[in-house]
Formats: C-alpha cells, sequence, structure tokens
C-alpha cells in the first residue's frame, strides 16, 4: 500500500506530539497512573475492577456496553448507572462514567458517556452505543448472545512549553479515535459462561483528518462458572497488540444481598463489595493499579422494571 | 555438664500406674465378652499422611528437579487407647519417622513412641498421670499465663508425672514434674527417654482453694537445665478473687527470677513509698508482675439495651524472665473497656481506653480502641475497629465473615494511615462446598498497597475417613487473619510460592 507523503509528515508530527507530552508529564512527577500516550480506549467499570478485569464473560450489569456488549443482555428494563474512581487518594487521575440502558423488541441498547482526567489538563472522554440480542435461547438459562457497540473518544492534553526541537508550539491538542466493538456471550448451561469480544480502535489523529492509524485491537475472551447463584469464578485472557495478559476473579454472595468480590492479575489484587437491593444496587471496590498506589470507587445502579432473568 | 538421676523417679510412678490400671483391666476384659456394657473401652486408630511440595525454585517451578525444592514426606501414625470406668487411662500414639528428608538424621528410627500417657483417678478426688512427650500446663483461666508450652524453656513437649489431688472444701493441689529434651533426642532410642536425664527439668506446684465466692491459689515453679548455667528461672505466684457487684474481681500476683535466693524485699517486694496517685507502678517490685481486672460489672437498662464496664490493670516489671510463661516483661498499661450490647439485635460496640509504657522501648502514652459488631440475616457477621495510639498512625480494620453450609467467606480490609498515603490491606478467603465430597478455596491478599499474594486449594473427602487436598499459593494465609484484625501494627507476610498436595488416611476409631 502506498502512503502518501502527507499523511507521513502528520504522523510524524503526531508522534513528536506525543513524544514531547509523554515527556512533559514524566517530568511533572506527579502522577501515579499512566497517563495514555495514545487513546486507550479500555474502560474499567466498578466491577470489572473488583474482578480483577475478568468481567468479560460475566459481563452481568450495564457496564458490559463497553467491555463485552453481549453481555447487555443480563440487564433488562430501564437502568441508569454512574461510578468515580480515584487512583492514589486523590494524587492521580479521576474517571466518571454515566449509563443507561433500555429493552426494547427483544433488543437491550445501551448508552454512555465517561471522563477521565489526569493532572496537567490531560483528559480522555468517550461517548459509546450499542445494543445486544439474544440470537439463541433456551428454557433453563441457557443463551447466546451478540453484541455491538461503537464508541468515540477524544485525548485532549496541554502543551506548555512546547517541544522546539519538535517543531510543536505550546497549546492544547486533542486528537479523536473511534472504536468498533463486537462481542459474544455463550452460555451452554446456566452456570457455564463463554465469552469472546473485540475492542477495534481507529485514531483519527492529530489535526486534519486525513491522518490515521490503522486498526489496533484488543481482543478479550474467557470463561466463568457460576455456582448456585452464590458465587462466581471468573477468568479473562486479555489481549493488547503483543501482550497476554490473564485476569482472574471470584465473587460471593452471602445470606443479605452483599456480594464480596476479589480478583487478581500480574499479582496485583483486587476487590470490593457489593450491595444488591431490588431496585438499585451499591458498590465500593478498589484495585491495585502500580505498587503503592491503588484506586478505589463507587457506583450506583438504579433499575425500573427490572426483569427476574438478571443474573447477580 | 551437669547430669540430673531423676528418671528413676519416673519409672517407678510409672510402673505403679500401670499396676493400677492393668490389674482391673485385664480382670474386666474376660467380662467383655459376657457383657455388652463393658466398662472399658478400647480403641485404636491410625493415620497416614503424605505430603508432596514444590517450592518456587527458578526455570523449574513447579516441576522442580532440585532435591532442595521439591518435598515428599510420608507418615503412618498408630494409636491406642484403652479407657475404664474407674477413669484409667491409657494413651501411647507411634509414629514412622518422615521419608525424603535428609537434612537430619532424626528420623533415622523408622519408628517411635511419639505421645503417650497413663493416667488413673482415685474416687474422682486424686489424678495421677505419667506422660511422655505431651503437652501438659492447665491456665484455669487466670489473667496471667505463668508457665506454658508456648514460651521459650519449656516450649516443646515434655516427659514426666503429674498428681493432682482435690479435697474436701474444695482445696486443690497440683504437682507436675516434667523435662523437656532435644527433640532429635527425644526421637531416638525408639521415643523413650534414656538414662540419665538430660534437658530442661520443670517444677510446677499449684495449690488453693476455690469456693464460689471467692478464691485463693498459689504457684511455684523453678526451672533448671543439665544443659546450660543460664536456664535457670524460679517464680512464685498468688492469685485471688471474690465476688463483688453481679462481678468478679480477679487480683494476681507474681515474681521471677534465677534462682530462689534472689527475690528480695519479702514476698511482695512492694516499696509503698513510692506509690503514688498516678504513678502507681513505681512501688512494685521490678521483678514482678501484678493483673487486675473486674469483669461483670453491667447494667441492664431495658430496651435501651445492656452496659457494661471492665477496668484492668497489668504490670510487669523490667527483670521479670518472661521465659516460662505468655506474660512479656517491661510494660504497664491500665484500662477500662465500656461496651454496649442491643436489647434485641446482635449488635454490640465497645470502646476501650487504655494508658500503656513499654519499659523496653520507652515508648508510651494512651491509645483508644472502638469495636462494632454486629450479625445480620443469614448469620452475616461485620466487625469494623479503629485504633488510636499515641505515637503510632490511625489504624482502621472492618472485617465480614459469612458462614453457612454451602460457603465461608471472610474479608477484611485494613487502612494504615502513615502520615503520607495510607497502607491499605485486603485479605479475603472464601471456600465453597461443591457436594459432599468437594470443596474449592482460594485467598487472596493485597499487603500494605504494595504486594499482592493468592492461594487456592480444592479438597476432596472420601467419607470420613480419607481427604485429598491440593493447594497453590505465593503464601500461607494462617495467620494473616489475626495479624491484620488484631495487630494495631501491620505485619509483614512471607513470600512463599509453592504447590502442594496431600493425602491423609484415617483408619480404625479414634
Amino acid at each position: 500500500m502506498k502512503v502518501s507523503s502527507t499523511i507521513r509528515r502528520n504522523h510524524r508530527k503526531v508522534r513528536r506530539i506525543t513524544a514531547a507530552s509523554g515527556v512533559l508529564l514524566l517530568l511533572s512527577g506527579s502522577v501515579s497512573a499512566e497517563k495514555p500516550d495514545r487513546f486507550d480506549g479500555t474502560i474499567s467499570s466498578a466491577r470489572s475492577m473488583a474482578m480483577g478485569g475478568a468481567f468479560s464473560p460475566l459481563a452481568d450489569d450495564i457496564t458490559a456496553l463497553v467491555i463485552n456488549p453481549a453481555g447487555l443482555v443480563n440487564t433488562g428494563g430501564v437502568v441508569f448507572y454512574g461510578d468515580y474512581l480515584e487512583t492514589g487518594g486523590g494524587a492521580g487521575p479521576w474517571e466518571g462514567k454515566l449509563f443507561g440502558g433500555v429493552e426494547r423488541w427483544g433488543i437491550v441498547f445501551g448508552a454512555a458517556g465517561s471522563r477521565k482526567s489526569y493532572d496537567g489538563g490531560t483528559a480522555e472522554s468517550q461517548l459509546s452505543t450499542g445494543f445486544a440480542i439474544d440470537v439463541l435461547s433456551g428454557s433453563a438459562g441457557s443463551f447466546i448472545s451478540v453484541g455491538g457497540a461503537l464508541r468515540w473518544g477524544r485525548v485532549s492534553f496541554e502543551l506548555e512549553e512546547g517541544c522546539v526541537p519538535c517543531g510543536v508550539s505550546p497549546g492544547r491538542y486533542s486528537y479523536d479515535a473511534l472504536t468498533a466493538d463486537l462481542g459474544m456471550m455463550i452460555r451452554p448451561l446456566p452456570f457455564i459462561s463463554l465469552s469472546a469480544s473485540m475492542e477495534n480502535i481507529s485514531e483519527t489523529g492529530f489535526g486534519s483528518g486525513d491522518y490515521y492509524i490503522p486498526w489496533d485491537r484488543t481482543v478479550r475472551y474467557g470463561a466463568a462458572w457460576l455456582y448456585e447463584d452464590r458465587f462466581t469464578v471468573s477468568w479473562e485472557r486479555r489481549h493488547e497488540g503483543e501482550r497476554n495478559t490473564d485476569h482472574f476473579g471470584f465473587g460471593l454472595r452471602t445470606a443479605v444481598p452483599l456480594e464480596i468480590m476479589a480478583g487478581m492479575t500480574s499479582e496485583r489484587v483486587y476487590g470490593g463489595a457489593r450491595w444488591d437491593g431490588n431496585r438499585w444496587r451499591v458498590s465500593a471496590v478498589f484495585g491495585q493499579e502500580a505498587e503503592d498506589v491503588i484506586s478505589a470507587g463507587a457506583s450506583v445502579e438504579i433499575f425500573f422494571n427490572r426483569p427476574a432473568r438478571i443474573y447477580q | 555438664m551437669r547430669i540430673v538421676r531423676r528418671g528413676i523417679t519416673l519409672y517407678v510412678a510409672a510402673f505403679a500406674l500401670l499396676a493400677r490400671l492393668c490389674v482391673p483391666v485385664s480382670a474386666r476384659c474376660s467380662g467383655l465378652e459376657a457383657t455388652p456394657d463393658s466398662s472399658v473401652s478400647i480403641r485404636w486408630g491410625g493415620v497416614y499422611t503424605n505430603l508432596i511440595r514444590l517450592d518456587e525454585y527458578p526455570l523449574y517451578f513447579p516441576w522442580n528437579d532440585n532435591s532442595r525444592s521439591s518435598h515428599l514426606s510420608d507418615r503412618v501414625s498408630l494409636m491406642f487407647d484403652v479407657r475404664s470406668a474407674r477413669q484409667s487411662h491409657f494413651f501411647i500414639k507411634g509414629t514412622t519417622g518422615l521419608r525424603g528428608t535428609s537434612w537430619h538424621d532424626v528420623y533415622s528410627s523408622r519408628f517411635f513412641i511419639d505421645q503417650g500417657h497413663i493416667s488413673a483417678t482415685w474416687k474422682g478426688r486424686l489424678t495421677g498421670k505419667l506422660f511422655l512427650r505431651e503437652r501438659v500446663f492447665r491456665n484455669r483461666g487466670r489473667l496471667m499465663c505463668l508457665v506454658s508450652n508456648d514460651s521459650h524453656l519449656v516450649s516443646r513437649r515434655g516427659e514426666g508425672f503429674d498428681v493432682a489431688a482435690l479435697t474436701a472444701g474444695s482445696v486443690f493441689m497440683t504437682y507436675t514434674s516434667a523435662v523437656f529434651r532435644d527433640p532429635v533426642e527425644q526421637k531416638r532410642n525408639f521415643g523413650l527417654p534414656p538414662l540419665p536425664l538430660q534437658g530442661i527439668f520443670l517444677n510446677l506446684f499449684e495449690g488453693g482453694i476455690d469456693r464460689g465466692s471467692w478464691h485463693l491459689g498459689l504457684t511455684l515453679v523453678d526451672v533448671r537445665s543439665s544443659w546450660t548455667q543460664h536456664d535457670y528461672s524460679a517464680l512464685y505466684g498468688l492469685d485471688g478473687g471474690f465476688s463483688l457487684e453481679g462481678g468478679g474481681v480477679n487480683i494476681e500476683f507474681a515474681r521471677s527470677a534465677y534462682r530462689w535466693d534472689d527475690f528480695e524485699g519479702g514476698l511482695f517486694g512492694f516499696d509503698p513509698g513510692a506509690m503514688e496517685w498516678g504513678s502507681f507502678s513505681e512501688g512494685l517490685p521490678s521483678d514482678g508482675s501484678l493483673a487486675a481486672e473486674w469483669t461483670g460489672l453491667e447494667l441492664n437498662a431495658g430496651a435501651k439495651g445492656r452496659f457494661g464496664l471492665a477496668p484492668g490493670y497489668r504490670y510487669s516489671g523490667r527483670r521479670f524472665k518472661d521465659e516460662i510463661g505468655e506474660v512479656s516483661s517491661g510494660y504497664v498499661e491500665s484500662y477500662a473497656e465500656l461496651w454496649w450490647k442491643h436489647a434485641r439485635l446482635a449488635m454490640l460496640a465497645s470502646l476501650k481506653a487504655a494508658d500503656r509504657y513499654d519499659y523496653r522501648t520507652n515508648r508510651g502514652g494512651g491509645v483508644l480502641s472502638a469495636s462494632f459488631r454486629t450479625r445480620l440475616r443469614g448469620g452475616l457477621e461485620t466487625t469494623a475497629k479503629t485504633f488510636f495510639a499515641e505515637g503510632y498512625r490511625p489504624v482502621f480494620v472492618i472485617s465480614t465473615v459469612d458462614d453457612n453450609s454451602l460457603t465461608r467467606l471472610v474479608t477484611t480490609a485494613r487502612l494504615d494511615d502513615t502520615g503520607g498515603e495510607s497502607w491499605f490491606s485486603f485479605l479475603t478467603e472464601a471456600c465453597v462446598n461443591l457436594g459432599r465430597r468437594w470443596a474449592l478455596g482460594g485467598s487472596m491478599y493485597l499487603e500494605r498497597s504494595v504486594r499482592g499474594f493468592y492461594s487456592a486449594d480444592i479438597e476432596m473427602r472420601g467419607g470420613r475417613r480419607f481427604v485429598f487436598r491440593a493447594s497453590a499459593g505465593t503464601y500461607v494465609p494462617v495467620s494473616t487473619y489475626a495479624d491484620l484484625t488484631c495487630d494495631p501494627v501491620a505485619q509483614t507476610t512471607r513470600r512463599d510460592k509453592s504447590i502442594s498436595f496431600q493425602t491423609r488416611i484415617w483408619l480404625g476409631g479414634i
């Protein structure tokens, strides 16, 4: 494929900006979690964080929209969700998300907006919309569902000093990204859940719209075991670029509607608790982002016409 | 080397007790066949244990080919137990050595007596016991544990005899004589003690009177060693208590020194002139310890619940020898705990205030701890605790325990305020019964926001006599829960990455 010289120039410019911003961010030294040097499509919901990221085969709340859209079928009626996560006791980035979902004509639709803000004015915003549908459903709780989602994201950042060798002047910059996500969930038995999902990211890049980076892909697949509606074990493998990570999580429901969750990936521990009322759910979660850096957050879900089929 | 020749005493006592036990048993054994309601019960049992463990070793884990990183051990224990209606009791346990451990020649004997005792009771008032490799000490629910198997000098299992008498008027007297030998030495020679005996010799006398409303007691202990001139200790203790306002007041006093003639200042060694308000401990002997507590002081406020107060005092002098009991030396503490219990719900709140001083570190100050405990529907227990100690940063702990026939879940979160960024620790342990035979368990532990650990295990029970357990993980979560919930200072966990397989088979009826 022949790439035009304009595209190459734009490509180099974006690289210079991102490299310069990365250097400045490192020099600032006040951020505990990594800032994105490009669009980071990964979103961690409260439950996903508490399960150590092993959420794709469960995907049992509205945040499935941005992790495995096929899991939207586990919601129903009308649902609203909001969460807030903070890193390093406020010293690191924070993020907030709002989700909404509704079921019509046997299809579950979802929409979401989120913003993750770092020190120094860097921010990543996303708008998402998607759907899921049961393509096959058994009488005892088994089903096969598929789903899809589109997400638009924008990373904006401030360059206070610019980079003379790079030819980048100070100012505020941003670039956009688009993701197209696909997901599938299979429950051959009510207590076994298998999943596969893909997140395809295309960045439109800085400035002109004619620059693009070829689609980048994150693939998730995993399995979960749901025992007696009380105990959940979940595993997910995430393939990003040339990197594979395994995520493990479990959740256990007590007699009162309290679920304790814990997870691990790369020997980092995550956990949390979720109280499940009839019309609402609240969670408090934490995750180990790095050594000596803890993220913590909380979420609230509100249901209207919540169907009985919802698992957990 | 000093050699103490008192083994003959042990053997004479052994023959006397054997004679007491064996004669009536053999007579009744003949009657055992004739009458089904025999007054003698004879039981035996055995346990086979097999353990394969693979420890972390670079490059090869989990299938190490380095002998130091993999361990295979198996052993068989056989037990024999005879009990008569007149409360004579004989128990013996023999064990094979471990195979595959080449680090020591302790197991060169393939079979040794691992534990045993023979005891007899006369008219329910006089009991004699001869024991081999057992832990025998009593505590009688006292505030201070003056002699303990969890101490430095007498931590091992000992051999000796024990006599206890309860006379009319609730007067009791006990005497224990034991020798604590080197464990390697103990397992040689078929597990029997060779003569002359060598080791740490203990003499313990306890006596007193225990009535319903009051009690008095006396403890006399001395410890001598045939190995070294330094392991000497002598201790005497006095304890008493009486009922007061529906509760009970207990006061215990003890002194400890190297030898009996080292005690100075009379029986108590008090210096009343130095005792002033706020510095009471200045008048107490530096080789003494004192504990006092008033418990059971309660107020029933009807619908408002019940309130209680438990004040207490602890003192242990700098020169108090803490080698044979569980009393640490060199601290003073006065405290009061106020608690409230809900009238109907399972809900308990308590507030404990203490003033402590540690002579060893020369640090002290006030400590305030509050806790709240409740049990919710379905048995979910939640406990929240906070510690505020002068000189230390605050600690907050919340813990939940959910235990039912299907699952068991223990979760603890702890926040240590370090002044800068706080330490956050999180432990969750879960176990799920998968039917009647299988159980799946696991745990995850985040230590001080930095290090993560995990463990997982699966257990299979084949009836009542067979258990197979496979486990893997990066640590062994035995005492982690207690460290997190009870210790004001966060502890460090040792990394212990391993895979192990364990099998146990029970035989017989014990």
